[in-house]
C-alpha cells in the first residue's frame, strides 16, 4: 500500500468559551490516499466543515499531527502551509463565492494570479479550462448573469484551473436543484477518474454515492466509515 | 413643511446621539475647516470689508499727480499732490464739493513732562468736514484755524491715544500739550475706529497745515510750498450728480493749465482721480488675502470631502433603514431632504464649534501681526457679517458634503439590489465614488502644500537675500531734533555729540549717522536733471531716492565704493555739492559712461551736484525689491534734523542698547529716542510678510494633509471592512498576505495617482497667481511640485497601509462561515 496523501493523527480542535472548553473535533485519525473520493457526512455541527478547513490548511488552530504529501503540517508556519495550499489544493464552496465584480474569465484567473505563473501561461490555462468546462461563451459574463448551476460550474472550474492534486468541496451542490447537482457530481467523478483526489462534505446520500469512501462525523468524533459498500465501525 | 423640517432636525439630532463617535469626528473636522475660514475671514472682514468710517465713502476720490517720467510705486500708491497745486485744484475744480488733504509726520508730544514720539496726520482745515466725521468728544477743526500760518495750535487726538495716554479722561478737552515743544490745545477726540482714510494705519492725532512750521522739519518744512513737492494725499468729495469721468476730465484740463502756467515744476504732470475705496489696500495685500482665503477654502473642501466619505460609509450601513422608508412610501426627495438635514445639522454643530476655534485662531493671528499694526484700531470683532459668513458656509458646507451621499443612498435601483442581498458589497463602485473623493482630497492637499512650499522657498530666499550691507551686530536709534526746534548750528552740534558719545560707549566699535536706515522704510525721492540731458524723458526729471549720510557711513556699513570715492571728512557745508550714487543710478542716468565726475541738478537747485563715487547696490526699502536708483548726499551739505544713529557693536547689540540710550538721552532729556532696534530685528520685520505667509500657509497645508490622510485611511478601512468576504475567498484561493496588501494599496494608489495628477495640474495653473508675492521663486519652481507629490504619495500610502495591513489578517475561514 503506498503512503497516504493525507494522514491525520489525533487531530483535535477546541474552542474556549465562558462555559469551558468546547470540542469541535476529537481524536481524528484519518488516511486519504491519492485517487480517493472521500465524502464526509454527518449532522449540522458535527465538525464537517471544520475538518475540511483543516485539510485545506485554512485553519491553524488545532492539535495533533497532519501529514500532507510527506509534509508535517503541524510543524509548518502559516506561509508554508499557504504555499502547500496554493500548490496542491482547490476549493469549491457551497455559495460558489465567485467575485461579483469580476467576469467569469477573471474569476478563473484569480487563483492563478497568486501563483508564479506568467500572464501568457495563465491565459492559456484559463482558455483551456473554459474549453474543458464548455463555458467559453460565458467568459465575459458576470456571476450575477449566470444561473446557480452555471456559477458552481465556474466555481469548480476555478478550483481545478491550477491542476490541484486535491479538491475540497464544501456542500458543492447545497444551493442547486437536483439536475444541476447531478451535473456537478458527474464532473467531480470525471475529475476523480482522471486522478484528482476529492474530499467533499455533503448531506446527500446520492452525492456520497459518487465517491469510494464515506466517513461519518458526530459531535466531533469519526463514528463510522463505509468503503465501497461495506461498513467498518471505528468506535 | 416647517413641521417636516423640525421632524428631520429632531431625527438628525437623535441619529447624532446614536452614533457619537461619527458625530464627534464629523463635527471636529468641520469645526477645523469652518474655524480656519472664519478666522481668516474675520481679518479680511476687518481689513477689506469694513466700511470706511466716513460719510458716504462712495463719493470720495483720491486725487494723484501723474507724471510722464515717473510711474507710481510698486505698491500701487499714486504720486501725491503738492500744496500749491492742491490750492489751485480747490479753486478751479467744479466737480467737487470739497477737496482736502493730509500727510503724515512724527511729532514729539510732552504730557506731564514726559516726551514721546507719536504719529500725526497733518491735515487741511476742512479734513473732518469733507469726510463727514464728527468728533466723539469735543470738536474738530474750524476753518479759521487753518486760515494762516500759526493760526491753529490745536489737536484732535485719536480714540486709541485718548484711552492709552489720557486714560479716557473726558476732561482732556481744553488740556494743553507740548507738540515739538510748542503748546497745543486738545480740542477733540476722534471716534473709535477712525484712522483717517487709511485702513492699516496708525494715527495718534490730527494737526493742521497752518502749524506745519512747528510740526515739520528739514526738507519737508523747506519745501512745503514747493509746487513740485508731492507730499500731500488729496481726497475730494464729488458733488451730487458729478461722475468720476467728469471729475477726471476736469482734473486733466486743470493739469494742462497748471503745466502751462508753471511749466518748470509741472512739466509732464497732470492729475487723476480714483475712487478712494479702490485705493485703500495695496494689490499685494489684496492678493495675499485672496491666497489665504483660497487655502482655507481648500481646507474646508477637504473637510467636506472627508465627511461626505464618512456619510457614504454610513449610508451603506443605513441602506436597510432607507429601503424600509422607501418601501413604506417615502419619496426619494423626502429621503434626500432628511439626509441633507442631517448633514446641515452636523455642519451647523461644526460651525458653532468652528466659531470658538476661529476666536482662538483670530487672536493668534492678531498676536502675530506686524509691528506697524501694534496700535492699530482695526476692529477684528466677530460682527454680524462674520457670524453670517460662518452660518452661510456651515449651510453650504452641509449641503456640499451631504448631497452626494444623500443622492447615492437614496438611489432606488441600489435599494432594489440591497433587498436581494446579493454579494454586492463586493461592488467596485463603492470604492469608485469614495476613491474619487480621496482623489479630490489629495488634489486639494497638493495644491495647498505646493502653495505653502513656494512660500517657504520664498521665505528662505528672502532670508538669503544679501541686503548689501553688513547687518552683523548693528543697531539703530532714531531721533529728530526738529521736534525740539533746534536751529541748524545746534542741530549739527547735537548730531556730532551723539556720534562722539556713541563711539565712546564701551562695546561700540563704530558709529555713523544716516537720514534713512535701509529696510526700515521712510525716506523720500527727488527729481534728477542730469547735465546735458534736458530733453531725455527717460533720464531727466526722474525721481530717485535720497539719503543723507555721515562721511564714514560707507565704511561702517560695509557698502563698498566701486568707483570714485566716498565723502571726505574735510567736506564743508559750502564746498561744491557732491553725492555718491549707487550702481543702478549710474546705469540709469549715464548708461555706458563713467558716472564719476558727471553733474546733475536736483529740482529747484541752482547749483550743480557732482557725482564723486559709485557705491555698490544694496536693498533700501524691501529685501525683494528690484535694483533701484539711490543717491547719498553728505549730511554736512544736506542737514536734516531727523536722523538715525547706527552703531556697530562688539557683541550682540542688545547688550549695550540701554546704556547707549541712556548716554544719548543724557544729551537732551526732552528728546524722544525712537526705533531703538538691533538691525536683525529690522530685517526680521522686513521679512514679516514672507514669514507670516509661509507659517500660516504651512499650518493650513499641514491641516489639509492631516485631513486628507484621515480621509484615505477612513476610505481604505471602510473598503477593507466591506471586502472581508472577498479577501477571505481570495486567501482561500491562495492569495498571500502580500497579494492582499498589494490589491488594497493598488486601489488607493490609483485614487492617489489621479488625485496627485489633478493636483499638479491645478497647482501649475494656480501658482501663477502667486508670482508677485514670492521672493525670487518662480511659481513653477519644480522642487515643491516634485517633493510634495512624493510626500503626499507616501503619506497616502502609509495611511492606506495601516488598514490594508489589517486586511492581510483576515481569516480565510470567514469565507467559509458565510455558507
Amino acid at each position: 500500500m503506498p503512503e497516504p496523501m493525507i494522514s491525520l493523527r489525533n487531530v483535535e480542535k477546541t474552542y474556549k468559551t465562558a462555559a469551558g472548553v468546547t470540542y469541535v473535533l476529537r481524536r481524528i485519525n484519518l488516511d486519504i490516499h491519492e485517487g480517493d473520493f472521500l465524502t464526509i457526512m454527518g449532522p449540522s455541527g458535527a465538525g464537517k466543515s471544520t475538518l475540511l478547513s483543516i485539510l485545506g490548511m485554512l485553519d491553524d488552530n488545532w492539535t495533533g499531527e497532519y501529514f500532507f504529501i510527506e509534509n508535517a503540517i503541524q510543524k509548518l508556519d502559516r506561509k508554508h502551509r499557504a504555499d502547500l495550499n496554493r500548490k496542491y489544493i482547490g476549493f469549491v464552496f457551497q455559495s460558489y463565492h465567485l467575485l461579483d465584480n469580476l467576469t467569469v474569465y477573471e474569476n478563473l484567473d484569480v487563483p492563478l494570479s497568486y501563483r508564479d505563473i506568467s500572464r501568457k501561461q495563465r491565459a492559456s490555462m484559463v482558455a483551456d479550462i473554459l474549453d474543458r468546462f464548455q463555458i467559453v461563451g460565458k467568459k465575459d459574463l458576470y456571476p450575477n448573469q449566470l444561473s446557480g448551476g452555471q456559477q458552481q460550474l465556474v466555481g469548480v472550474a476555478r478550483a481545478v484551473v491550477g491542476n490541484p492534486k486535491l479538491i475540497l468541496a464544501d456542500e458543492p451542490t447545497g444551493n442547486l436543484h437536483s439536475s444541476q447537482a447531478k451535473e456537478i457530481m458527474e464532473l467531480f467523478k470525471r475529475l476523480n477518474d482522471a486522478g484528482t483526489t476529492i474530499v467533499q462534505v455533503t448531506h446527500s446520500e446520492a452525492n456520497a454515492a459518487y465517491g469510494n469512501r464515506i466517513i461519518q462525523l458526530f459531535d466531533g468524533w469519526i463514528t463510522g466509515e463505509t468503503r465501497a459498500g461495506q461498513a467498518v465501525a471505528t468506535r | 413643511m416647517v413641521e417636516k423640517m423640525l421632524h428631520d432636525v429632531r431625527y438628525a439630532l437623535r441619529s447624532m446621539r446614536k452614533a457619537p463617535g461619527f458625530a464627534a469626528v464629523a463635527v471636529l473636522t468641520l469645526a477645523l475647516g469652518i474655524g480656519a475660514n472664519t478666522a481668516i475671514f474675520t481679518i479680511v472682514n476687518a481689513v477689506f470689508l469694513h466700511p470706511l468710517p466716513v460719510e458716504d465713502a462712495a463719493h470720495l476720490v483720491q486725487i494723484d499727480t501723474t507724471d510722464v517720467r515717473n510711474k507710481p510705486g510698486a505698491g500701487g500708491g499714486g504720486l501725491g499732490v503738492s500744496g500749491p497745486n492742491l490750492q489751485d485744484i480747490r479753486e478751479r475744480a467744479q466737480s467737487f464739493s470739497a477737496v482736502t488733504a493730509f500727510t503724515f509726520t512724527n511729532v514729539s508730544m510732552t504730557v506731564n513732562g514726559q516726551a514721546d514720539q507719536y504719529t500725526s496726520q497733518l491735515v487741511a482745515g476742512n479734513y473732518f468736514d469733507t469726510l463727514g466725521v464728527k468728533a466723539a468728544l469735543g470738536r474738530s477743526f474750524r476753518k479759521e484755524e487753518d486760515a494762516e500760518l500759526g493760526a491753529g495750535p490745536v489737536v484732535v487726538i485719536s480714540h486709541g491715544l485718548w484711552e492709552r495716554k489720557f486714560s479716557a479722561d473726558r476732561n482732556v478737552i481744553g488740556k494743553s500739550v507740548l507738540l515739538n515743544g510748542q503748546g497745543f490745545t486738545v480740542i477733540g477726540v476722534a471716534p473709535a475706529g477712525f484712522d483717517g482714510t487709511v485702513v492699516l494705519g496708525n494715527t495718534d492725532m490730527w494737526t493742521l497745515f497752518s502749524m506745519h512750521d512747528v510740526l515739520l522739519a528739514g526738507f519737508f518744512k523747506q519745501n512745503w510750498n514747493d509746487r513740485r513737492f508731492l507730499d500731500l494725499t488729496a481726497v475730494g468729495r464729488l458733488k451730487p450728480g458729478a461722475t468720476l469721468q467728469q471729475a477726471n476730465a476736469e482734473l486733466g484740463a486743470i493739469g494742462h493749465q497748471l503745466e502751462h502756467d508753471f511749466p518748470t515744476p509741472n512739466k509732464g504732470r497732470s492729475f487723476d482721480a480714483r475712487p478712494l475705496l479702490d485705493n485703500l489696500i495695496g494689490p499685494q495685500l489684496t492678493r495675499a488675502a485672496q491666497v489665504m482665503m483660497v487655502v482655507v477654502g481648500l481646507v474646508l473642501l477637504i473637510a467636506c470631502v472627508n465627511i461626505a466619505n464618512l456619510l457614504l460609509a454610513r449610508a451603506a450601513g443605513r441602506k436597510r433603514e432607507i429601503s424600509i422608508r422607501l418601501a413604506v412610501g417615502a419619496s426619494r426627495t423626502r429621503i434626500i431632504a432628511q439626509l441633507l438635514t442631517e448633514a446641515v445639522v452636523l455642519a451647523f454643530a461644526g460651525g458653532v464649534l468652528g466659531l470658538g476655534l476661529a476666536i482662538v485662531g483670530r487672536d493668534l493671528l492678531w498676536a502675530f501681526r506686524p509691528p506697524f499694526l501694534l496700535n492699530s484700531t482695526l476692529d477684528i470683532s466677530l460682527d454680524s457679517r462674520v457670524l453670517l459668513f460662518t452660518l452661510g458656509i456651515s449651510i453650504v458646507t452641509g449641503i456640499l458634503f451631504g448631497l452626494v451621499p444623500a443622492l447615492e443612498a437614496s438611489r432606488p435601483n441600489l435599494v432594489e439590489q440591497l433587498k436581494e442581498r446579493t454579494a454586492s458589497e463586493f461592488s467596485g463602485r463603492s470604492f469608485g465614488l469614495r476613491g474619487a473623493f480621496v482623489a479630490v482630497e489629495f488634489a486639494l492637499s497638493l495644491v495647498a502644500l505646493i502653495g505653502a512650499g513656494l512660500f517657504v522657498l520664498s521665505l528662505r530666499n528672502a532670508q538669503q537675500i544679501d541686503p548689501g550691507f553688513n547687518t552683523e551686530n548693528l543697531a539703530m536709534m532714531s531721533f529728530n531734533v526738529g521736534t525740539l526746534n533746534y536751529d541748524l548750528p545746534r542741530q549739527r552740534e547735537f548730531q556730532r555729540r551723539v556720534l562722539e558719545v556713541a563711539q565712546a560707549t564701551p562695546g561700540v566699535k563704530a558709529a555713523t549717522l544716516a537720514e534713512s536706515v535701509p529696510l526700515f522704510g521712510g525716506g523720500f525721492a527727488r527729481s534728477i536733471f542730469p547735465e546735458g540731458q534736458d530733453q531725455d524723458v527717460k533720464r531727466s526729471g526722474v525721481l530717485a531716492s535720497i539719503d543723507a549720510v555721515a562721511p564714514n557711513y560707507f565704511s561702517e556699513m560695509a557698502i563698498p565704493i566701486v568707483r570714485g570715492e566716498g565723502f571726505s571728512d574735510s567736506l564743508r557745508e559750502d564746498s561744491p555739492k557732491v553725492v555718491v550714487i549707487n550702481q543702478t543710478a549710474a546705469r540709469q542716468f549715464w548708461p555706458n559712461q563713467e558716472a564719476v565726475g558727471k553733474r546733475f541738478r536736483f529740482f529747484g537747485d541752482k547749483d550743480w551736484t557732482q557725482v564723486v563715487g559709485v557705491a555698490r547696490d544694496s536693498k533700501y526699502f524691501t529685501l525683494g525689491e528690484d535694483p533701484t536708483p539711490y543717491i547719498y548726499e553728505p549730511l554736512i551739505q544736506t542737514p536734516t534734523p531727523a536722523v538715525s544713529l547706527l552703531v556697530r557693536t562688539q557683541q550682540d547689540p542688545r547688550l549695550i542698547l540701554n546704556t547707549l540710550r541712556g548716554q544719548v538721552q543724557a544729551l537732551d532729556r526732552n528728546l524722544p529716542l525712537t526705533n531703538v532696534w538691533p538691525i536683525g530685528e529690522v530685517i526680521s520685520q522686513a521679512l514679516w510678510g514672507a514669514r507670516f505667509a509661509a507659517g500660516l500657509l504651512g499650518v493650513f497645508a499641514g491641516l489639509a494633509v492631516v485631513l486628507a490622510s484621515v480621509g484615505i485611511y477612513g476610505v481604505v478601512a471602510y473598503s477593507v471592512g466591506q471586502r472581508v468576504r472577498e479577501i477571505g475567498i481570495r486567501m482561500a484561493l491562495g492569495a498571500r498576505p502580500g497579494d492582499v496588501l498589494l490589491m488594497i494599496l493598488r486601489q488607493s494608489g490609483v485614487a492617489l495617482g489621479i488625485g496627485l495628477g489633478a493636483g499638479l495640474l491645478f497647482a501649475l495653473a494656480g501658482a501663477r497667481a502667486l508670482t508677485d508675492l514670492l521672493y525670487g521663486v518662480s511659481p513653477h519652481e519644480p522642487l515643491p511640485f516634485i517633493i510634495f507629490s512624493l510626500v503626499l504619495a507616501l503619506v497616502g500610502l502609509v495611511a492606506s497601509y495601516i488598514p490594508a495591513r489589517r486586511a492581510t489578517r483576515v481569516d480565510p475561514l470567514i469565507a467559509l462561515r458565510y455558507e
